[in-house]
C-alpha cells in the first residue's frame, strides 16, 4: 500500500525515523537545471527492472573513469520518461540539493568525525596487510639482510667470526615478525569521494514547476510514448535512426529494437517521397517505422515494412 | 548523513585493496524475439546483477592522491594550491599567481576520481557540483560532450578566438606569446592605439611623409568595460592581454614598416575598440573585442571573467584604406606642395600645427643647391624621365608567331635591364626588393613588399571569423593527445565542436559555412540527447575534375 | 507525368475509365502498375477494381501461385497523405473475400518507374531476419533449378534437332 508522501513525511519528523523509509515509498528523481536525474543505485535499478524505464547514465564509472564504453551515475531521464513515472505515481521529483554559503558547523564536526573515525579504523587494517606482505616475502627478506651483512663484510670488518654471523642469522628469524612498520599518516587513508550528496535533508522541498508536456508536438510525442509502454515496450530515445523512439520487445541490453517510431499529427500530410524515404530508413535496419498518430484520443499507427524483394 | 552511501572504514579499505578496474565488454548477440524462455530470464537476471555491482561501486582513493581544490562561488571557479599529476599541463590556468580550474574541468577530475572540491571545508559530493557548478558559464549539455571527450582523451578547452591566417603568416602569435614575457614589467595600461576609419583617406592624401614620421602613442578612448580591467590595479601584467599585446602589435608594425597607422587586420584580432570621434562617426566602427573571450578563456582575468558581461561587442566593423588613394606627393614637377593638416587626434599631445603647410620646393631646393630641372634645357634629360614609358620604347618588338615573339620580348627585356638607369642597383649583392616597373600605385609597391596586404572588404569579411554572425556559437577547441600540449600556447586545435539539442534548429547551409573558420579546422556538432552524444560534421567535397577532356 | 496515349485503347483503361471518369490521372497510373505487374514482376492474377468511397481504381494480385492476394494502391510522388488518409483507405480499400491489413503502395515516378512499399494498419513487427534468410536462399535455390531445368531443355531441343536434321 503506497503512503501518501505527507503522512510518511510527519511520521518522519514526528518519530524521527531514517530517510530510508521515505525513498521506499517512492523514487526521488532530481531536477538539475531543467534536466532529472537520478542518484541512488537502487533507484536506478528498480527503474529499469520494475518499471522498464531505461533512461541513460551519463557520469563517469568509478572503477573506470576514462572511457565511454560503460558510464556511470547519475541516470538522466528523458522528459517523457520523467512525465509517465509521475502521472503512475512510482516517484516524485525533488528540487536539487543546494549548497548554503553559511558554515555548517554541525555538518563539518559529522564529516570531520567521520573521516577521523574510518581513519583510526583503517590503521591496524594497513598493518595487518603490511605484516601480510612481510610474511609473504620472509625469505627474500631475509636473504637481503643476508646479503647485505655479506657486503658489509666484503667491505672491511674482517673481525667478526662466524659464531657472531649465525646468531644474528638467528636474530633475523625473529626480527621479521618484530620489523616496525611505519606509522599509517592520515594521508595514506581511504577516503570516500561521494557521487550521491550524504547531506540530503528530510526537508528537501518537492518541485513544483514540471510542465512537460506543453507543445502539441510535445503532447503527441507523450501520448505515443504512454500508449507503447502501457503495451509493454522498453522506449529509448530514436535520434541516431531519425525517428522519435526506438521499442524493444525487451531490454534494450539483450534485445534488438523492432520499431522506429514517428511521431506524426494525424492530419499532417507525408508526400508520398516521404513514406518511401521512411521506408528505406527502416529497412536499412531491418526495423519497422511505425508512423504513430492520435485519432479520436487513441493512438494510430501504421507501420511500414521492409518487404525484401516484391 | 545518510548511513546507505557513507562507506566504513573497513568497507573502504576492503574496496579500494581489491579494486577491479576491468570494464565489462559490450557486444555479444542480442536476442531477436522475446520468447519468455529460462534462458532469456537467465541472461536478463545475470545482466542485472552485473550492473548492480557495478553502478553500486563508491569512489574510493587514497586521500593523498586526491588534489584539493576549494569552490569559490563568486568566480565560479576552482582554486588549488598543490597540483599533482599530469593534469596541469593541459587544464585550468593561473591569475593573481593562484591556479584556478574552469568548473568542467574540475567536475571531471572529480568523477576521475582525482581532485577534491571543498567548501566551507566539506567536500562536495558530484551531485552537490553537478547543481552548482554547471550554473555559469558552462551548462549540462556542454559538460556532458566535455567528459565524453575528455574520456576518449582528447585534450578539449574553451573555445578561444582564432589567429587569421595572417597573424600566422607574420607569426603575430608567437610573437605576442613572447612578448608578454618581455613586457612583464611595463604596465602600460593606458597606452592607447587609435584605429584609423575611412576617413583618414582623405586627411593622408599628401601627408604620407607626416604619416612616416606620426609618432607612435596615439589616444584612443576606452569602453566601459574594458575601464573594468584596465583599473584595476591587481591585475599582474601577465595575464593583461590586451595591453600587451596592443605594445606588441604596435611595435611590431611600427618596426615593420614604420607606419604608425598601423595595419587594422592585427587591430582586429587584437579587438580594439575604434575611437569614437565625432567627426568620424558616419564610418566609425566598432571592433569586436576577441580579447575579452580570450580573457574568458586562457588569458585569464579573473574580475573581467566572472563579470556577467559576457556578451562580446556588436557588430564588426572594420576600417579601410585604399592604398591606391594614397598618394605620394611630387614634388619634383611642382613649385609649391600644399600638405593638409591631419586631425588633431592623430597627432601627439603638445604639438600644434598651423591650419595648412604650404612646402616651398624651390627653395627647398636651392637650399640643398639640388639641380633644378629645366624642361628648355635638353642637359638635364636625364631627369625627365618615365620608366614605364623607356621600356614600353625599348621593349616592342614584331614576331610572326606567339613563341618567337615571346622569345624576342625576353630577350629585349633583359637588354632593358642591362641598359636601364636603374642597373646599378642590382648590380651588387643586396638587390632592392622591387623592380622600378612596379612603381604604377603605392598599393602595388606595398603589396609587392608583403608588408601591408592590400585587403578590401570582401576579403576582410571573408578573413575576419564571423562568429558573432551565425546563430551557433561554438563551444570547444579539441586537440588530439599531445604529451607537447602547452597550455600558453595551444596551436590550432585539431577540431571544433557546436552543441546543439536533437530537438533544435538543423543549421543552415550558411551556417555551416560560416562556421568552418577559415583556418580549415573542422567544426562538428555534437547532438545532445539527454545524455546520448552524436557527433556530426560537414565537409566540402570538391568533385574530381576529369583531365583527360579537352 | 509520362502519359502514353497509347494505353487508351487498351480494354483495362477502358473499363476503368468507365468507373471514374473524372480521375484521368489516376486510372492511367493504375494501368501502368497493372501492366508493370503483370509483364515485369509476373503477378498472378491481378485484376483491376473500383473503389467507389475514394473514387479511384485499385489493384489486387498475387505475387506467386502460392501467396495470399495483396491489395496495390497507385499513387504519384507528390501525391500528400496524411496518417488520416492512411485510415481512410485501410478502410475504403476491400475486397469481399480478403482479410487483411496490409496495403502496398504503388508510387508512380515521373519517369515511370514505380517503387512498392508496404503499409500496415496497426503495429506489425519486423520479419525475423532467420525467416527471411530462409526466404531468400529458397529463392535462391528456385533460381538455380529453373536456370538448370532451363539448360536441361535447351540441351533437349539442340539434341532433337540434330537428331530430325540427321534423319
Amino acid at each position: 500500500m503506497a503512503k501518501n508522501t505527507e503522512e510518511v513525511r510527519r511520521a518522519i519528523e514526528k518519530e524521527d525515523m531514517p530517510m530510508t523509509s521515505l525513498i521506499s515509498v517512492k523514487m526521488s528523481l532530481f531536477v538539475t537545471h531543467g534536466k532529472v536525474f537520478v542518484w541512488d543505485t537502487d533507484d536506478v535499478m528498480k527503474l529499469r527492472e520494475d518499471y522498464r524505464i531505461v533512461g541513460n547514465l551519463v557520469g563517469s564509472l568509478p572503477r573506470a573513469p576514462r572511457q565511454n564504453i560503460q558510464l556511470g551515475l547519475p541516470l538522466q531521464l528523458a522528459p517523457d520518461e520523467v512525465t509517465l513515472l509521475l502521472e503512475k505515481g512510482f516517484c516524485e521529483l525533488l528540487e536539487s540539493v543546494k549548497l548554503s554559503s553559511q558554515i555548517d558547523d554541525d555538518r563539518l564536526k559529522q564529516f570531520t568525525d567521520m573521516r577521523q573515525t574510518s581513519y583510526q579504523q583503517q590503521i591496524p587494517l594497513f598493518i595487518g596487510e603490511r605484516r601480510k606482505e612481510i610474511n609473504q616475502h620472509r625469505h627474500k627478506i631475509i636473504e637481503g639482510k643476508k646479503a647485505k651483512r655479506q657486503k658489509l663484510k666484503q667491505d672491511g670488518e674482517h673481525d667478526e667470526n662466524d659464531e657472531h654471523d649465525s646468531i644474528e642469522e638467528r636474530e633475523d628469524d625473529f626480527n621479521i615478525d618484530d620489523i616496525a612498520i611505519p606509522s599509517i599518516k592520515p594521508e595514506q587513508a581511504i577516503v570516500q569521494l561521494f557521487t550521491e550528496s550524504p547531506w540530503k535533508s528530510r526537508m528537501t522541498s518537492i518541485h513544483k514547476e514540471w510542465q512537460y508536456p506543453e507543445s502539441d508536438s510535445d503532447k503527441l510525442r507523450y501520448a505515443v510514448f504512454k500508449d507503447l509502454w502501457e503495451k509493454k515496450y522498453y522506449l529509448t530515445s530514436g535520434t541516431k535512426f531519425g525517428g522519435d523512439f526506438l521499442v524493444y520487445p525487451g531490454d534494450p541490453a539483450l534485445f534488438h529494437s523492432f520499431y522506429i517510431a514517428v511521431c506524426i499529427p494525424h492530419h499532417d500530410k507525408l508526400t508520398a517521397l516521404e513514406i518511401v524515404t521512411l521506408g528505406r530508413l527502416g529497412a536499412t535496419v531491418r526495423k519497422t517505422v511505425i508512423l504513430c498518430s492520435i485519432c479520436d484520443n487513441e493512438v494510430y499507427y501504421t507501420s511500414l515494412q521492409w518487404t525484401g524483394i516484391t | 548523513m545518510n548511513s546507505n552511501i557513507v562507506l566504513s572504514g573497513s568497507e573502504l579499505f576492503k574496496n579500494h585493496l581489491t579494486c577491479d578496474h576491468s570494464v565489462p565488454q559490450k557486444g555479444g548477440s542480442k536476442e531477436i524475439e522475446f520468447d519468455g524462455s529460462w534462458m532469456q530470464a537467465k541472461r536478463l537476471s545475470s545482466y542485472y546483477e552485473e550492473r548492480h555491482s557495478l553502478l553500486k561501486e563508491q569512489r574510493t582513493e587514497k586521500l593523498g592522491n586526491l588534489v584539493q581544490g576549494i569552490w569559490n562561488p563568486e568566480k565560479y571557479l576552482i582554486e588549488f594550491e598543490r597540483e599533482m599529476g599530469k593534469f596541469w599541463s593541459n587544464m585550468g590556468f593561473v591569475d593573481h599567481k593562484r591556479k584556478w580550474l574552469f568548473p568542467e574541468e574540475a567536475l571531471f577530475l572529480m568523477e576521475s576520481n582525482m581532485l577534491e572540491v571543498t567548501y566551507n571545508d566539506i567536500p562536495l559530493s558530484i551531485e552537490e557540483a553537478y547543481n552548482e557548478f554547471m550554473s555559469h558559464g558552462i551548462n549540462l549539455e556542454e559538460y556532458q560532450v566535455y567528459c565524453h571527450l575528455r574520456r576518449h582523451g582528447y585534450l578539449v578547452r574553451r573555445h578561444q578566438p582564432l589567429a587569421t591566417d595572417y597573424e600566422v603568416s607574420i607569426k603575430l602569435n608567437q610573437h605576442v606569446t613572447k612578448s608578454r614575457k618581455r613586457k612583464r614589467k611595463k604596465k602600460e595600461m593606458n597606452r592607447n592605439i587609435d584605429i584609423v576609419d575611412e576617413n583618414i583617406n582623405h586627411i593622408t592624401d599628401g601627408v604620407c611623409e607626416e604619416g612616416l614620421s606620426m609618432p607612435v602613442e596615439k589616444q584612443r578612448k576606452k569602453n566601459e568595460e574594458e575601464c573594468d580591467i584596465t583599473e584595476d590595479d591587481d591585475v599582474d601584467d601577465d595575464f593583461f592581454v590586451s595591453s600587451d599585446k596592443k605594445i606588441s602589435s604596435k611595435t611590431r608594425t611600427s618596426d615593420i614598416c614604420g607606419f604608425t597607422i598601423d595595419n587594422n587586420e592585427e587591430f582586429i584580432e587584437e579587438g580594439l575598440i575604434c575611437d569614437k570621434n565625432e567627426k568620424n562617426q558616419n564610418k566609425s566602427k566598432q571592433f569586436n573585442n576577441p580579447v575579452e573571450t580570450e580573457f574568458d578563456s586562457l588569458h585569464c582575468d579573473i574580475n573581467k571573467f566572472c563579470s556577467t558581461k559576457t556578451s562580446p561587442k556588436s557588430s564588426l566593423e572594420q576600417t579601410k584604406w585604399d592604398f591606391s588613394k594614397i598618394i605620394f606627393p611630387n614634388i619634383a614637377n611642382t613649385d609649391y606642395v600644399t600638405v593638409n593638416v591631419p586631425l588633431k587626434q592623430y597627432l601627439p599631445e603638445g604639438i600644434r600645427i598651423e591650419e595648412s603647410c604650404e612646402f616651398n620646393v624651390l627653395e627647398h631646393q636651392s637650399k640643398y643647391s639640388l639641380p633644378r630641372f629645366d624642361p628648355v634645357n635638353p642637359n638635364d634629360k636625364d631627369l625627365h624621365f618615365s620608366y614605364a614609358d623607356w621600356v614600353k620604347t625599348k621593349t616592342t618588338v614584331s614576331a610572326s608567331n606567339w613563341k618567337e615573339y615571346k622569345i624576342k620580348l625576353k630577350k629585349a627585356q633583359q637588354c632593358v635591364e642591362k641598359d636601364s638607369p636603374a642597373d646599378i642597383l642590382w648590380q651588387g649583392e643586396v638587390t632592392p626588393l622591387t623592380r622600378p616597373e612596379d612603381a604604377t600605385s603605392a598599393a602595388n609597391i606595398l603589396s609587392k613588399l608583403q608588408v601591408i596586404q592590400v585587403f578590401d572588404e570582401e576579403i576582410l569579411k571573408r578573413e575576419i571569423p564571423t562568429e558573432l554572425a551565425s546563430s551557433f556559437k561554438i563551444s570547444f577547441d579539441v586537440f588530439l593527445p599531445d604529451a607537447k600540449f602547452k597550455k600558453t600556447d595551444p596551436g590550432k586545435p585539431n577540431h571544433r565542436v557546436c552543441i546543439t539539442r536533437s530537438t533544435d534548429d538543423v543549421p543552415n547551409l550558411k551556417d555551416i559555412h560560416e562556421n568552418t573558420l577559415k583556418d580549415g579546422v573542422p567544426v562538428h556538432w555534437a547532438v545532445l540527447d539527454n545524455g546520448d552524444v552524436a557527433f556530426y560534421s560537414f565537409q566540402q567535397l570538391n568533385l574530381p575534375i576529369d583531365i583527360t577532356i579537352g | 507525368m509520362a502519359v502514353y496515349p497509347e494505353l487508351r485503347d487498351h480494354p483495362k483503361y477502358i473499363e476503368a475509365i468507365s468507373w471514374c471518369p473524372e480521375n484521368e490521372d489516376q486510372v492511367m497510373m493504375a494501368i501502368q502498375v497493372f501492366l508493370d505487374l503483370c509483364e515485369v514482376r509476373g503477378w498472378f492474377d491481378v485484376r483491376t477494381h473500383h473503389c467507389r468511397e475514394m473514387n479511384l481504381v485499385f489493384l489486387s494480385g498475387r505475387s506467386t501461385n502460392k501467396s495470399p492476394t495483396e491489395l496495390i494502391l497507385p499513387t504519384d510522388i507528390y501525391s500528400q497523405i496524411s496518417p488520416a488518409d492512411m485510415k481512410k483507405y485501410f478502410s475504403a480499400i476491400k475486397l469481399e473475400n480478403i482479410e487483411t491489413n496490409c496495403l502496398t503502395l504503388a508510387v508512380y515516378n515521373v519517369d515511370s518507374t514505380i517503387v512498392y512499399y508496404k503499409m500496415f494498419s496497426g503495429l506489425v513487427p519486423p520479419e525475423n531476419p532467420k525467416i527471411s534468410e530462409q526466404k531468400r536462399r529458397d529463392k535462391f535455390e528456385n533460381f538455380q533449378r529453373s536456370r538448370n531445368d532451363l539448360s536441361k531443355y535447351i540441351q533437349q531441343f539442340t539434341d532433337e534437332r540434330q537428331t530430325h536434321g540427321h534423319s
